[in-house]
């Protein structure tokens, strides 16, 4: 199957640590693995997951300077979030099945997973978004200020759970009021 | 190694290793006999992360080699302007003892084979490779050395002889070369041809920096030896015979034991490169027949100490590589691929 890929889809760029970001979309359409459809999804989190590895070093904001804006202020500030942070939704239990397989992990209970890929220091790590997690730090990734990413997420969303897996994870780096 | 080395910005003439991350702490605690570092510059040209940690951290102790192993030197296109940037950029950084590549290439069409093709040698390869050199150099600020490619066959096109070849490029550039005793095994039994011949004729002069490496031996259709220069085994005694020669010739040289696919354990790798040790030092007490290689193009002069062994400071601990990571199972994302 990786053959395949390969053949299809040459790799362009010499550092090939870079190579197999179209590989999702070929599992998506490779009639072999079509009854396996969580498979796109998992390859899209290992990517995730080797670009984190590589991408570039920064310098986190502490949980206190960020508390130190006040409510208002962090309120109206856009966030900027480490290049090393890749959101990922799916409607397969990704992070489930990625450490069934690979990691001994329980079986997989079959319901969606959005998860975030965050890089404390140098090793990616996947955390599990609560309801609305991704559709907000997809926002803020655009550049949003926080009250506007909160705009699009329903009633009861964890704002707090959310914040605390972005610090704790060194996740903000800057934020602009 | 000696200070001068440094302040010439060249590699010591100890034997290095190909640098792996799963001996990344145990290099740091102790190097012996390894005098330098060669990494492959594809697989640290990425934004940021643990590659580029650690090869910050081992440039601040070891003189760097950077071996580019993508640029496709041998090509018929330009080479790529984005790669050379980011070697410029890696260099840069790294402020390598050397940087060098190969007489191939590996690009075609704009799709990347990863793999080190040899070329035809007439007179528009020559003059195509030799603008290639001058470019790098130009990108780099530095002198390059070029090394002799491992090859399965003869061009019919190929009017001139490959050790011509290099030595015109490097008349013609000012580049040196890097000479490859496994390529020049391989290639030679490969194409029924004297390997002793080949560096008996070869410009040893113009050498900086020499590779050993282990090979695959296989048989083609008409039961002829074949070799692939495969880097998973030890040094073969053909390519010891042939390095002694070598060194008995131009006296001490900077030599780097090549390992990279089945990688060994720090003590198996260690154990070759005090093989070449064990060559490299009693050439050093009788004076070689060529002079030692000079880099004409030296530059940044930088204060290193000699390396020496390190306990590990808790600092260290996080960019050193996870254990886990030395098992196919790991934390990191599987299908990671390197180069090289």
């Amino acid at each position: 199957m990786a053959l395949v890929y390969l053949r299809q889809e040459p790799p362009r760029d010499r550092r090939l640590m870079l190579y197999g970001a179209g590989f999702s979309g070929f599992l998506a359409g490779f009639l072999p693995v079509a009854h396996l459809g969580y498979l796109p999804d998992v390859a899209r989190l290992e990517q995730a997951l080797r670009e984190s590895y590589h991408a570039a070093d920064t310098t986190a904001l502490s949980p206190k300077a960020l508390s130190a804006l006040g409510e208002a202020k962090l309120l109206s500030a856009r966030l900027q979030l480490a290049p090393s942070l890749r959101v990922l939704r799916s409607d397969w239990p990704i992070h489930a099945i990625w450490r069934h397989t690979l990691h001994d992990g329980p079986k997989p209970q079959m319901i969606g997973e959005d998860v975030a890929v965050l890089r404390p220091v140098y090793d990616p790590v996947v955390v599990q978004l609560p309801a609305g997690g991704a559709a907000f730090l997809t926002a803020l990734m655009r550049g949003a200020p926080l009250i506007e990413a909160l705009a699009d997420t329903a009633e009861g969303f964890d704002l707090g759970r959310v914040l605390e897996i972005l610090l704790t994870h060194n996740a903000v780096i800057g934020a602009t009021p | 190694m000696t200070i001068f080395d440094h302040f010439a910005r060249r590699l010591p003439a100890l034997p290095g290793v190909g640098y792996k991350p799963q001996h990344f702490s145990e290099i740091l605690q102790d190097p012996d006999p390894v005098g330098w570092l060669e990494v492959h510059a594809e697989n640290y040209m990425g934004a940021g992360g643990r590659p580029l940690a650690q090869l910050r951290h081992l440039a601040e102790r070891f003189p760097i080699s950077v071996h580019g192993v993508g640029l496709s030197i041998g090509g018929e296109a330009p080479l790529d302007r984005d790669h050379l940037a980011g070697l410029s950029r890696l260099c840069g950084e790294m402020n390598p003892a050397s940087f060098s590549e190969h007489l191939a290439w590996s690009t075609h069409d704009g799709a990347f084979l990863n793999d080190l093709l040899p070329l035809p040698y007439t007179a528009q390869t020559l003059a195509r490779v030799a603008a290639h050199v001058d470019q790098v150099q130009e990108a780099l600020g530095q002198q390059m050395l070029l090394e002799n490619p491992s090859t399965y066959v003869a061009f019919r096109e190929t009017v001139l002889d490959e050790i011509d070849f290099l030595a015109e490029i490097a008349r013609r550039t000012g580049c040196g070369l890097l000479l490859d005793v496994n390529n020049v095994f391989v290639s030679c039994t490969n194409q029924q041809r004297d390997p002793w011949d080949y560096i008996t004729r070869f410009p040893l002069h113009l050498v900086g920096e020499i590779h050993l490496g282990g090979h695959d031996a296989d048989h083609d259709s008409a039961n002829r030896p074949l070799l692939n220069d495969s880097h998973g085994t030890e040094v073969a005694d053909p390519g010891w015979a042939l390095y002694a020669e070598v060194i008995r010739r131009t006296g001490p040289l900077p030599t780097l034991i090549e390992w990279y696919n089945d990688v060994p354990d720090w003590q198996t790798l260690a154990a070759e490169a005090t093989r070449a040790r064990q060559i490299l030092v009693p050439a050093r007490a009788s004076p070689a027949l060529p002079g030692p290689f000079l880099t004409p193009k030296a530059r940044c002069p930088q204060a290193l100490s000699a390396p020496k062994a390190c306990p590990m400071p808790n600092a260290l601990r996080s960019i050193a590589t996870p254990s886990t990571a030395r098992s196919s199972r790991c934390s990191r994302p599987v299908f990671r691929l390197c180069n090289g």
